[in-house]
């Protein structure tokens, strides 16, 4: 197996080191590619099972962005052929038209899939989430700056049944596009959804166990009747 | 700033009475006042005459301590202030300070006023509040669901830091320092100190880049996270030259000092090298002792003055309590929830101690009902692995998440036996299982749980004594 990491010096914001530790313990070092920054993603050339992508500053978005550019088509080529990949936070936001910072500039993103993202930088969304994915009960901690506009609900990822989606009209949160999976979510969204996390593994062939699954199990439980008691269900 | 107009007086007259009320019936006044005036005037700040000089600290971490040793100093020199050591660090916290400087009506009375400012909220402060010298300590993450990250609140910090004011900053840190350009600003920082290694491992390097052309920096040294001296190989971007070079800790008692004292190398002083005493423990409070001596100089004292004012200035003693009890020192340490680097530093000073050690986690933030407040992301970038050492026994880890935090523990690589949990805080003590072997026992606490924490200390405290009864 060959686990391709991009930029985990950069791209690691709000707890990302857990899913990149759960990564790790999954599948060892042996199996582990860490992309540094700004080399090209080594995905898009073939031959990694599964890539993962955390969270970054707005700076650092801009700068990926820069280089990623001339990438665009080949990103989405891979992910049309089945390219098993998560990308995390606002990893998400690459991925769209453009991100657009209400006081400022507006920087042209990869294009790959209908939606921007609308930056204010002073507007904070906290929350706690959860909603459905298949079979799969998903539960993520949102905290951004930013909302997504156009068709959030083109390639839809999580049903959000508590909390809110993407924007205000939406109740899609992520996206989905074959084996590909992006969500603004974090927390670290692997390690708190351990069953999905598992399905995820299963698309490239990975059908062992999760390290310290039964712990992960348990705390997931917790956690999902906790929240259960706190919406009132 | 505006001129007072009748809803200034209107309100500062209420919040006098109110004031006056609260302090009668035996409250602490040290929020609310500001809360009112705020709510009755909101631009009730611009209209209050400030006092002459205006001395703000802030920073991610370390501010409070430093802003306390810095007023400590101050009444050593018989300076007349305000300081909101007491208040908060946020435009309420700051007004009842400032209302504390001024006449009933508002007119400017004492000269100077020693501010802690929240660094995120510098953006609103600064309309109002000019300092004249601004000391930053450091910035790092912090709370992701209010900070965000380091460079957000550079950036905030870096927009709004009035033209006229003089920075204090800590060359060392990678992020911070950069404020000082095309800014007037004096620098301290550390040598690497006989036993540092030249490089730590630390999960949170948050300057990898270099901050002038974005090319990768050559670290030439890390002391942990982005506090070090890289330099970049591209665009020649440095560390700014230091000022005020703490170039050795005497840890013990030598000819310049009766005690432990730090060497501070300055050419704008005539002797050249000071030996200042030092009180503190790790090289947190180190920094913080720094910056207080580079404030002082820069506002022009002697190196002699300002040795003698840190010789009768106590360091850090708020945030932290230690006890020897039988064979365990106790430390009971104030480290923030949500905040990664507090945590991995406070752990990182209790796992320097020689022997065993046991930890008590209760920096869990949430609360009986599940909200954001419960977003566990930020345990996973602390370097919980320092805690996977043969000498700590137990980890206990208190809290309705007190299962997620395990998981990050489990994930740093912490055997699985040594880990014990609870959902209430308040059971910690109950799990703790002591060897009978002198060690150190680090209860560690969020802001939150200051309370609890001060049971958890006093019912470990009990649990030693009883035993040692027993014994005999």
């Amino acid at each position: 197996m060959l686990i391709e990491l991009i930029y985990p010096e950069i791209a690691n914001l709000l707890g990302e080191h857990g899913s990149m530790q759960l990564l790790e313990l999954t599948f060892g070092a042996q199996d582990l590619l860490y992309t540094p920054y700004p080399e090209r993603p080594r995905f898009l050339d073939g031959g990694v099972d599964f890539v993962y992508m955390g969270g970054m500053t707005e700076k650092t978005q801009a700068l990926i962005l820069a280089k990623w550019r001339p990438y665009a088509s080949a990103f989405a080529r891979r992910i049309a052929g089945g390219q098993a990949g998560f990308f995390a936070g606002n990893a998400l936001d690459l991925l769209g038209r453009s991100i657009v910072y209400v006081d400022g500039e507006t920087i042209p993103a990869l294009g790959l899939y209908p939606f921007d993202t609308l930056c204010r930088r002073y507007d904070r969304t906290n929350e706690i989430l959860s909603g459905r994915f298949r079979d799969f009960y998903l539960m993520g901690f949102r905290s951004q700056f930013t909302t997504q506009t156009g068709d959030t609900g083109a390639f839809p990822f999580i049903e959000v049944e508590y909390g809110s989606g993407m924007n205000a009209d939406t109740n899609n949160e992520g996206l989905n596009d074959k084996n590909f999976f992006a969500t603004s979510l974090n927390g670290p969204f692997l390690v708190l959804n351990p069953e999905f996390t598992k399905w995820l593994f299963s698309l490239f062939g990975y059908h062992g166990g999760l390290p310290f699954e039964e712990e992960l199990l348990a705390a997931a439980r917790i956690r999902r009747d906790d929240l259960a008691r706190a919406c009132g269900s | 700033m505006k001129r007072r107009n009748f809803r200034f007086l209107v309100t500062i007259l209420l919040v006098r009475l109110t004031t006056a009320f609260m302090k009668l019936i035996g409250l602490n006044a040290t929020h609310f006042p500001g809360q009112l005036a705020l709510r009755f005037c909101p631009d009730f700040l611009a209209r209050l005459e400030k006092p002459e000089k205006i001395i703000g600290i802030t920073g991610t971490n370390g501010k409070t301590t430093t802003s306390n040793l810095i007023a400590d100093m101050a009444g050593y020199f018989n300076l007349d202030f305000a300081h909101n050591a007491y208040g908060s660090n946020i435009a309420e916290g700051v007004i009842t300070t400032l209302l504390s400087a001024t006449t009933f009506w508002g007119k400017r009375r004492k000269p100077l006023a020693i501010l802690e400012l929240d660094e995120r909220l510098t953006r609103l402060l600064f309309a109002d509040i000019k300092p004249d010298y601004l000391l930053v300590t450091n910035l790092f993450r912090e709370s992701y669901l209010r900070n965000a990250h380091g460079e957000f609140i550079y950036g905030i910090l870096d927009e709004h830091i009035p033209d006229t004011t003089r920075l204090i900053l800590n060359a060392d840190d990678l992020l911070s320092s950069n404020l000082g350009r095309d800014r007037q600003a004096a620098y301290f920082s550390i040598d690497r100190l006989p036993d540092e290694p030249q490089f730590t491992h630390n999960q949170i390097r948050d300057v990898v880049l270099c901050p002038s052309c974005k090319q990768l920096l050559t670290y030439d040294f890390i002391r942990y996270h982005h506090i070090g001296q890289a330099h970049c190989e591209h665009c020649r971007w440095q560390n700014p030259a230091p000022d005020y070079r703490l170039t050795n800790l005497l840890r013990d008692k030598t000819e310049e000092s009766s005690g432990p004292a730090f060497i501070v190398r300055s050419q704008h002083w005539p002797e050249g090298e000071v030996a200042f005493p030092f009180k503190g423990e790790n090289i947190l409070d180190l920094y913080n002792a720094l910056a207080a001596v580079s404030l002082f100089a820069e506002l022009g004292y002697s190196a002699a003055d300002i040795k003698a004012a840190l010789n009768q200035a106590d360091i850090g003693l708020s945030r932290k309590e230690v006890e020897q009890v039988g064979p365990y020192t106790i430390y009971r340490m104030l480290s923030k929830g949500k905040n990664p680097i507090a945590v991995t530093r406070v752990i990182d000073s209790l796992v320097r101690k020689p022997g065993d050690k046991y930890i008590i986690l209760l920096v869990d933030t949430s609360v009986e009902k599940m909200s954001a407040e419960d977003n566990i992301s930020w345990i996973f970038d602390a370097d919980l692995s320092l805690l996977k050492t043969e000498e700590v026994r137990q980890v206990i880890v208190g809290g309705m998440r007190s299962e997620d935090l395990r998981l990050a523990l489990l994930y740093a690589g912490v055997p699985a036996e040594k880990i014990r949990t609870c959902r209430n805080k308040a059971d910690s003590s109950g799990l703790l299982q002591l060897s009978g072997n002198p060690a150190t026992i680090g209860v560690l606490y969020g802001l939150y749980s200051e309370k609890v924490s001060r049971k958890i200390y006093a019912d470990i405290k009990q649990q030693v004594e009883e035993a040692e009864v027993n014994a005999d």
